[in-house]
């Protein structure tokens, strides 16, 4: 028995769920990079889901794209993590509150 | 039989994800977060996706993975979350994350329960055919600037990362570490 569409979007929501949680629970700037990971992760899980739920190839599309964003966007986040910790010596994002005032 | 497929791999999914949250040392978190990444690829293969599964092992668990680990290396791995704020938040924390999660999940399940989603028969959707057709057809230009944006992306990294003035200066904090 193959299990129900329904499932997938239920797993898809719990994985986005525990990234929430990381991103806004832990203080290593590296971990609240890797959820973030983990909540597009499962928005690409989900888009796959309704794709083969509809038959329609448009949602694995976007999910294509979403890798390529997803790429850059770790190459230049990561660029960013280490110039921050060159400046500051530190990855705790408490202790970096320049914007905060 | 597809089915206890399923609870495995949602199993391992949610467990690799947990270890993401809770590890203290963000390496380990790392390497959980590459089992997530394994399991929704074959995930995506029940979902009659096989291009993007291996895509998905490739991009995100092979360089996207790679390049967290290098980073990882060269920076935290001395530098571990101290006290209290390392795995579990105590406390009020807690109990909003798990309160949160939850209203999280009861929404998705309701929203995707209702949808009264059935499956569309089974003919092959996502082989490299369709999806090459999709992406040089109808999708060319979001294709194209897709590619420009990995340019930029990497014209970005490279100047964000470099020393400015000579040597190492402004790098104390590098020096002190090491």
């Amino acid at each position: 028995m193959a299990p129900s569409p329904a499932l997938f979007q239920v797993l898809a929501a719990v994985l986005f769920s525990i990234g929430v949680m990381g991103v806004l629970f832990r203080r290593n700037i590296l971990v609240i990079f890797m959820c973030v990971e983990l909540m597009l992760n499962a928005a690409n899980l989900s888009l796959i889901a309704f794709a083969h739920t509809l038959g329609n190839v448009d949602g694995q599309v976007v999910v294509f794209f979403a890798l390529a964003v997803a790429a850059a966007e770790v190459s230049v986040g990561l660029a960013i993590i280490i110039d921050l910790f060159r400046k500051k010596g530190t990855v705790d994002v408490e202790q970096v509150s320049l914007l905060k005032g | 039989m597809a089915l206890v497929g399923f609870l495995l791999l949602a199993g391992a999914a949610i467990a690799g994800a947990l270890g993401v949250v809770l590890q203290r040392n963000a390496l380990y978190g790392a390497l959980s977060l590459v089992g997530v990444f394994v399991a929704t690829a074959v995930l995506y293969l029940m979902l009659s996706a096989p291009f993007l599964a291996v895509l998905q092992l490739i991009v995100y668990a092979g360089a996207i993975m790679v390049l967290f680990i290098f980073v990882i290396m060269l920076i935290s791995v001395r530098y571990e979350e101290s006290g209290e704020s390392a795995g579990v938040p105590g406390g009020t924390k807690r109990y909003t994350a798990m309160g949160l999660a939850a209203v999280l999940v009861i929404l998705f399940s309701i929203l995707s329960f209702k949808m009264a989603l059935t499956p569309s028969g089974t003919r092959s959707l996502g082989g490299i055919t369709e999806l090459g057709l999709a992406l040089y057809q109808k999708y060319m230009f979001p294709f194209e600037v897709a590619s420009i944006l990995l340019l930029v992306a990497i014209v970005g990294a490279l100047s964000i990362t470099r020393r400015h003035g000579r040597g190492l200066e402004g790098n104390v904090a590098m020096e002190k570490e090491v």
